[in-house]
């Protein structure tokens, strides 16, 4: 498949003292493709996905956006690129309300005097109508999320990336710690990216979430890639057959090194 | 007689709340940021010191307000350089410049005043007098600067991502808010804020500087930000409960009482508040560091 290319990662490496988390990563996510980037804890799934996001920067490795280098050198730049993170971090704030969360650092405003005011009106409008696309409604969008299940936590991020995605949304674990009925509606959430014409990443060790809602599957082993499949190529079995080698050949060199 | 007394508490009460309230509120803000100003007390000092400075050099007390202002802000860069930028332990480096201003100041004092202890008397602002009250521009924003806050952190859009950066300025960065910058903009209101409460310890009450003028009320502001559990209006209040403990002392002058007994009483409200008897007990912000990488 000769994709035009929204995504492409080359050479990324990427150390935290002295742990090598990525050695030389080449990542690519194509337009309209949903990408499911598996391997065990630790391969380097979540620091490529912050990389990407500019939270992290890279030791080494360029970053084409649409064909153009970019550094993403912080995650504003990259949201402002129209990508949306779902992070495995939950990424809402306790004390704030839902209406605060779902619009956090991009708020609707009215200028008065030169000062941006909250435009709470145009928040709650699209805070609730945004809600409602995703199947979820509360009665006051005023009450902090802190009491909220991890459901609805995760249907007031996911709401958020649905509004403010435009061209590509990352997910990282998005179905950890989700009941059936509400894992259910994430995956509902991954089709329609594509059919919004954008396109996704989808980080996550179960193959049973990512193997039917995944277009292309990259298999990370500890910061290396090794593996890159488009779905006809590989089955389900094959692919967690893969992940599960990548985590016996690790333990295989570990009794290497202590013997 | 009985009356006299009491407006002369009320009005002592009101002399000593901006002090306090005016810092507070600073304080208030740079702590929704996530940074606890333990400098607020250097920062008053600052301020007074920079006020009588240029009210004395300029002959207008107004200016010598912006000085103050400016002063305060100064401090506070500093601070924000090391607590922001370098990620320092806030309460050690909050605790470092406040005595770091109590050499720095009478230095300074001796080369602008040629007097280590202060300065000369220098031009204060304009001030109304009805009865016991004395009213200048600074007593206004007893109210006024709370309510600004309010509204500052509450309806607008540069509040809520402050809010956002203290509680969690990871979720606050991932989400693109600019976390630092915000941080470093809390900080140098809080030393504007401070300032302005020096200002007016040296062109209102006192008109002029004097060494140790502060006299603690950045740690009282402190304090007052937790009894008033982090919200403008509730700091307000507390501003004046302490402002009260101070006018105490004002009000049974030569009773039966020791005297003594009233200086102190302030300080055992800020021990009771800061050792969590009485006052909030849920901080906006855990007051660590923000490292991204």
């Amino acid at each position: 498949m000769s994709k035009n290319q929204l995504v492409e990662m080359k050479g990324i490496k990427k150390r935290f003292g002295e742990v090598k988390a990525l050695k030389g990563v080449d990542f690519e996510v194509g337009e309209n493709e949903i990408v499911g980037l598996v391997g065990d804890n630790g391969a380097g799934k979540t620091t490529l996905i912050k990389i990407l996001t500019g939270i992290y920067k890279p030791d080494a490795g360029q970053i084409y956006y649409r064909g153009e280098e970019r550094s993403f050198s912080s995650p504003r730049e990259s949201r402002n690129w129209g990508i949306e993170t779902i992070h495995q971090e939950m990424a809402l704030i306790d004390d704030m309300t839902i209406k605060e969360n779902f619009f956090l650092g991009k708020t609707p405003t009215r200028k008065i005097a030169g000062v941006n005011f909250l435009d709470e009106d145009r928040m709650e409008k699209i805070c609730r109508e945004a809600l409602e696309e995703v199947g979820i409604e509360f009665g006051s969008l005023d009450k902090t999320v802190a009491p909220l299940s991890g459901g609805e936590r995760k249907a007031i991020a996911i709401a958020r990336s649905m509004y403010f995605g435009k061209n590509l949304a990352v997910m990282d674990e998005p179905t950890a710690a989700l009941s059936l009925e509400e894992t259910q509606r994430v995956l509902d959430y991954i089709k329609s990216i594509k059919k919004e014409n954008m396109s996704g990443i989808l980080i996550s060790h179960l193959t049973r979430h990512v193997y039917p809602a995944a277009d292309r599957f990259v298999i990370l082993d500890s910061g290396r890639k090794t593996g890159d499949f488009t779905k006809g190529d590989i089955s389900r079995e094959e692919l967690e057959k893969l992940i599960v080698s990548g985590r016996m050949s690790e333990t295989g060199q570990k009794t290497d090194n202590t013997s | 007689m009985e009356f006299g007394i009491i407006l002369g508490l009320l009005a002592a009460t009101i002399r000593m709340t901006v002090p306090i309230v005016l810092p507070a509120i600073g304080g208030l803000i740079s702590e929704r940021s996530g940074i606890l100003n333990i400098g607020l007390e250097a920062m008053i000092a600052a301020g007074a010191f920079g006020g009588a400075a240029i009210s004395l050099a300029t002959g207008n007390p107004y200016i010598g307000i912006l000085g103050a202002l400016v002063s305060g802000i100064i401090i506070a860069a500093a601070f924000s350089i090391f607590t922001v930028r370098f990620g320092g332990n806030q309460v050690i480096v909050g605790l470092g410049f406040n005595f770091m201003l109590a050499g720095l100041l009478p230095f300074l004092s001796t080369r602008i005043f040629s007097y280590r202890g202060g300065s000369p008397g220098v031009p204060g602002v304009a001030t109304v007098k009805m009865s016991s009250f004395k009213i200048s521009v600074f007593e206004p924003l007893i109210i006024l600067v709370p309510l600004l806050a309010y509204v500052l952190l509450y309806k607008t859009d540069f509040g809520y991502k402050v809010r956002a950066v203290g509680r969690e300025p990871f979720v606050a960065d991932v989400s693109g808010i600019r976390v630092f910058r915000l941080k470093y903009a809390c900080v140098l209101i809080s030393g504007a804020l401070a300032g302005l409460g020096g200002a007016y310890l040296a062109l209102s009450v006192a008109n002029r500087y004097t060494m140790g003028i502060s006299a603690g009320k950045g740690f009282v502001a402190i304090a007052a930000i937790r009894l008033g559990n982090w919200k403008p209006v509730k700091i307000m209040w507390a501003s004046f409960f302490f402002a009260f403990l101070y006018a105490l002392q004002i009000a049974f002058q030569g009773s039966w009482i020791p005297t003594e007994f009233f200086l102190m009483a302030p300080y055992l409200g800020v021990i009771a508040v800061l050792g969590g008897i009485v006052g909030g007990i849920s901080p906006p912000s855990e007051f660590e560091p923000y490292i991204r990488d």
